[in-house]
């Protein structure tokens, strides 16, 4: 069944643009969905998902296989990185290595290192788009709704988030496949609201120009003052009127939510961040910002379930190329977590909200020609607190080299009788510690993550 | 021989040459052929040039005539079948998605005229744009600000669009290129650390100047494929052979990326400048795509494109950009039309699908910062100031729909999210709705409030100015604002709440309406040029309101469906 239905969403979505009969849509059941109000009342789980777009090399948490890889190498990997070392775990020290040995150490992070996609193997699909649909759906099926999209509904439909929930999903990256809406009606509130790293305020609006006051407003001293004065009343009928002509959509949801985010952005921008000490973010890096504004917003706000980020101010992670970069990125990107760590922590939420890193993808780990790693199919994937649901384990996971002979077909598989699992299950784990208790049904039979249950 | 001839005979050979440098750099052909041959192809001309061929890659095709088309066009017959609101409607539907749009009354009479569509069709075919005057103008640093920073060529870009008078064949070129530069197949893509500021500029240029010289829409990409702007998005052979086989024939398959990296064994960008490198250690093995063999690079890009996925994979490519909305299953059919007419330029697909009833009456999708902005800047004669297309770009960046800046285009033209649309929202409402040019500063480019529509939009021979009838005159304006920006009347709501706004009762005892202080149009002076002024004044100060509101409606940012 599955490969099945991955060629049919293969097809679909690329090569047979012209075979409409593959094109099919598998909308969310409500019915099939068993949810527990308990396991979501005690977990009061938050999440932050950091999305590595491009393909994050699995190197930097796993070296494990480093010498062979040299050896079976087109580039040089000592003459081309000037420095390699190995952390007690195994990781790349100068690409984030220390941070995320003290990480494991704490207990506050579990490293997978055999996120593998066996299907993908199977249908020779190491595409960007195909890849990271998959992983934001968390199914093969096209068509199909995010992540995102089907557990707001979800929760939405056992009352865990209702109209009044204030901003329960937030995007810090823009759209993306985690909030693609199926055939099914979404409510407005439940669809993601967008913010920037730096609270800048576009939904703001200068409400007091004397032209829209009429004469009776004109007559109430400083009305349009701008510490004293009032908004002027035709904003709001202007709104309204405007609104009652808009078609149901996004723009009108966008419209609908302005004034709102407008206060809810002044309120989380005048929050201050605890002082972290020797964990403090890093300065002047434009990702470590947004994480730290996550982490105020979901402990500041309760109803916010999930923010996304992407790792826009650290680059992609596409290297298919000059490598280097990904030392300096990775070094940046865990610097910053642990940071993240720290400020949760110090809010008192480290029960509640995690942090899930991965990408659509991992890399091939030969050097190639041009000083870069090309696609590849197994990834690791970073899962930081949670620590009232999750159970962190340190590393899990090994892998071996696979060497085709192939020029540039160098490849980390898992190591047979590791244990592994497909991407999808990362979708699993996550519907799980909201409360649904048969997350598989949404994504395509694969189940959660065990260890971090058991 | 006519100067025109032998310009375009020239600018042939031009082309001819830098394709010729450029394959003897890639260290030739598989087979070791003459790069060059002249035989008889499928291009229409009669002369050598377009008929000159390279491997069976014809260069040089005229594009087809519209009665070609498999795609049903709207006529002027069915068009003018239409309620006059729905004339409006399409015909500013097709003017911004091109980018330009009319003043409102030079827009009706054209519409009246019977042949709208036609005409917009023909003039697209016409050169009327003085090149040499548009392109100084441009870069005239007291005019446009020109700067060593912020993508200056993309800032060029944008102003071009804005400065160009005339919708016709100069306009289709830059417009084919702007939007075949917004998608994945040619984005220049800005955002990435071995991409550099001239490679929107080359990029961009290069595609108008092929475009200009009737190049085939293969030709184009083969030539796009082959620089050194394509391998500094995509930068090693397995990542340029899977991104040139899933952007331009949709083949995802991973086991063929092997194949055309191996093709590309010897094709590099060397990170010194970032400079493309082909070695002569090219591979030697015969290797199977296409249907065909292939041994290198040149083999690689030149069979892809010669493919008939290739038309399939570019189709689909801008049938997805114009239809975003539209089912699978309908997306399929236009693409099918279309492949079924054998296009070979890109203006074969493109006008194609912009002039079609598919697009014109059944589609809608979002309208683009660009569409909007440059069809606004047209319909109220829009005052720029120094700085405005700088801001233009980095509002656009705001909006996540920045120009020719990502790696793999705009995958989405018209992000929605809330942020997003705030700032669409709020650039479109505060720099260009919100803001009424000041006569006065007219020849100074770097003050402030030079920027914005301007006073002859709102001029009393645009509606009807009854000297002695004031609510009269503004429900006028109010019709003639909404008629001008977005193709409809107000209604009764819309009405009653601006006149609520803006009349008042005679008197405490008098409750008659008559206009409010603020607005009030008719208002006299001896003096008349400050009567003038403060009519004005009162004037833009109703449009504000107006736009405003108009700013609101989520119609102004839709390219909507008309029946």
């Amino acid at each position: 069944m599955k490969r099945r239905s991955f060629i049919k969403l293969s097809l679909a979505a690329g090569a047979a643009v012209l075979m409409p009969e593959f094109t099919y849509a598998k909308d969310l059941d409500l019915g099939q969905i068993t949810f527990s109000e308990a396991i979501n009342q005690n977990n009061q789980a938050q999440t932050i998902i950091i999305f590595l777009y491009g393909g994050a090399s699995q190197l930097g948490g796993n070296l494990t296989n480093i010498d062979e890889i040299k050896k079976a190498s087109q580039s040089n990997y000592d003459q081309y990185f000037d420095s390699i070392t190995q952390t007690n775990s195994g990781c790349w020290k100068e690409a984030g290595g220390e941070y995320m040995e003290s990480l494991i150490a704490n207990g506050d992070m579990t490293l997978f290192r055999c996120c593998y996609s066996k299907v993908r193997e199977e249908n020779d699909n190491k595409a960007h788009a195909l890849c990271t649909a998959q992983n934001q759906k968390g199914t093969f099926e096209d068509n199909s709704a995010g992540i995102l999209t089907n557990l707001a509904r979800i929760l939405e439909a056992h009352n865990v988030v209702d109209e009044n929930a204030l901003m329960p999903f937030i995007t810090l990256e823009g759209e993306s496949k985690f909030y693609t809406e199926d055939n099914l009606p979404v409510s407005s509130f439940l669809k993601p609201v967008g913010i920037t790293e730096d609270l800048d305020n576009p939904y703001s609006r200068y409400e007091r120009d004397w032209r829209y006051y009429n004469a009776q407003e004109r007559e109430i001293p400083d009305y349009n003052d701008q510490t004293n004065g009032f908004d002027a009343s035709l904003h709001e009928k202007l709104d309204t009127l405007a609104q009652s002509h808009n078609k149901e959509g996004k723009i009108k949801n966008a419209f609908a939510r302005r004034k709102s985010l407008s206060s809810f952005i002044d309120t989380i921008a005048s929050s201050p961040t605890p002082d972290l000490g020797s964990d403090a973010y890093p300065q002047n890096n434009r990702f470590a910002q947004k994480v730290e504004t996550a982490v105020k917003i979901l402990s500041k706000n309760p109803d916010t379930k999930v923010v996304t980020i992407g790792t826009g101010g650290l680059g992609g992670w596409d290297d298919h190329s000059e490598a280097r970069d990904y030392v300096s990125r990775m070094e940046s990107l865990f610097a910053t977590l642990k940071s993240a760590v720290a400020h949760i922590k110090a809010e008192g939420k480290i029960d509640q909200i995690n942090i899930m890193v991965f990408g659509e993808f991992g890399r091939n780990v030969n050097l190639n020609s041009a000083q870069g790693w090309d696609h590849g199919n197994l990834q690791n994937l970073y899962v930081l607190g949670g620590k009232g649901y999750f159970n962190h384990k340190g590393v899990v996971g090994e892998t071996v080299l696979e060497n085709t002979g192939e020029v540039n077909r160098l490849y980390l598989k898992p190591k047979s009788g590791s244990y592994w699992f497909e991407p999808l299950s990362i979708a699993a784990t996550l519907y799980k510690i909201y409360g649904i208790e048969n997350p598989e049904t949404l994504t395509d039979n694969y189940g959660v993550i065990t260890p971090l249950f058991s | 021989m006519h100067t025109k001839q032998f310009t375009r005979i020239l600018s042939h050979w031009l082309l001819l040459f830098s394709v010729l440098l450029l394959l003897t750099n890639c260290g030739g052909g598989g087979s070791g052929n003459t790069a060059v041959t002249t035989g008889t192809t499928g291009s229409t001309g009669n002369d050598e040039f377009s008929q000159s061929e390279y491997k069976g890659l014809t260069f040089y095709y005229k594009s087809m005539p519209a009665s070609n088309y498999r795609l049903q066009q709207l006529s002027d017959a069915t068009f003018n079948a239409l309620t006059p609101d729905e004339k409006e409607r399409v015909a500013d539907k097709l003017l911004s998605t091109l980018f330009f749009g009319y003043p409102y009354t030079l827009l009706k009479s054209k519409i009246d005229s019977g042949t709208f569509i036609g005409d917009i069709r023909t003039g697209l075919n016409e050169e009327r744009t003085d090149k040499a005057w548009l392109e100084n103008y441009i870069i005239d640093g007291d005019i446009f600000r020109q700067t060593d920073y912020n993508e200056q060529p993309a800032v060029n870009i944008l102003a071009r669009f804005y400065a160009m008078k005339e919708l016709d064949s100069y306009f289709m070129q830059n417009w084919v290129a702007y939007i075949l530069t917004q998608t994945i197949m040619f984005s220049p893509a800005y955002e990435l650390e071995s991409t550099h500021t001239p490679n929107i500029a080359r990029v961009y240029n290069r595609l108008v100047t092929m475009l200009g010289v009737d190049s085939g829409m293969r030709y184009i990409t083969y030539v796009h494929m082959m620089s050194e702007d394509n391998w500094r998005r995509f930068r090693s052979p397995e990542d340029n052979g899977r991104e040139m086989l899933e952007i331009f024939t949709l083949d995802g398959d991973d086991s063929h990326v092997p194949i055309a990296a191996k093709a590309l064994q010897n094709w590099k960008l060397d990170r010194d400048s970032d400079t493309l490198v082909v070695s002569l250690n090219q591979n030697q093995e015969p290797l199977q795509l296409f249907g065909m063999t292939v041994y290198n690079g040149d083999d690689f890009y030149r069979e892809l494109v010669k493919s008939s996925a290739f038309t399939k994979g570019v189709t689909k490519r801008l049938v997805d950009f114009f239809f975003p909305k539209m089912s699978a299953t309908k997306r399929n059919k236009i693409i099918q039309s279309i492949v079924s007419s054998k296009p070979e330029t890109w203006q074969d697909i493109l006008l194609q699908i912009v002039f079609s009833e598919e697009y014109l009456l059944h589609n809608e999708r979002p309208k683009s910062a660009e569409e909007l902005f440059f069809s606004l800047a047209k319909k109220t004669e829009f005052k720029h100031r120094i700085g405005t297309f700088h801001e233009f770009k980095d509002a656009l960046e705001a909006m996540h729909q920045a120009t020719m800046k990502y790696k793999l285009g705009k995958i989405k033209r018209v992000p929605l999210d809330t942020l997003s649309f705030a700032n669409y929202h709020k650039y479109i409402r505060e720099r260009v709705l919100l803001r009424k040019s000041n006569p006065e500063k007219i020849d100074t480019y770097d003050a402030w409030d030079r920027q914005g529509w301007d006073e002859h939009f709102l001029d009393n021979s645009n509606f009807d100015f009854d000297e002695t009838d004031g609510i009269k005159s503004l429900e006028s304006l109010i019709q003639y604002l909404f008629h001008a920006t977005i193709g409809r009347d107000a209604d009764a709501d819309e009405l009653a709440l601006f006149k609520n706004h803006m009349l008042r009762d005679e008197s405490d005892t008098n409750t008659t309406k008559v206009l409010d202080y603020p607005f009030d149009l008719l208002y006299t002076n001896s003096d008349p040029d400050k009567q003038h002024k403060r009519r004005e004044a009162r004037k833009r100060d109703i449009a504000i309101i107006v736009l405003d509101y108009i700013s609101r409606l989520a119609e102004t940012y839709t390219q909507s469906e008309v029946n």
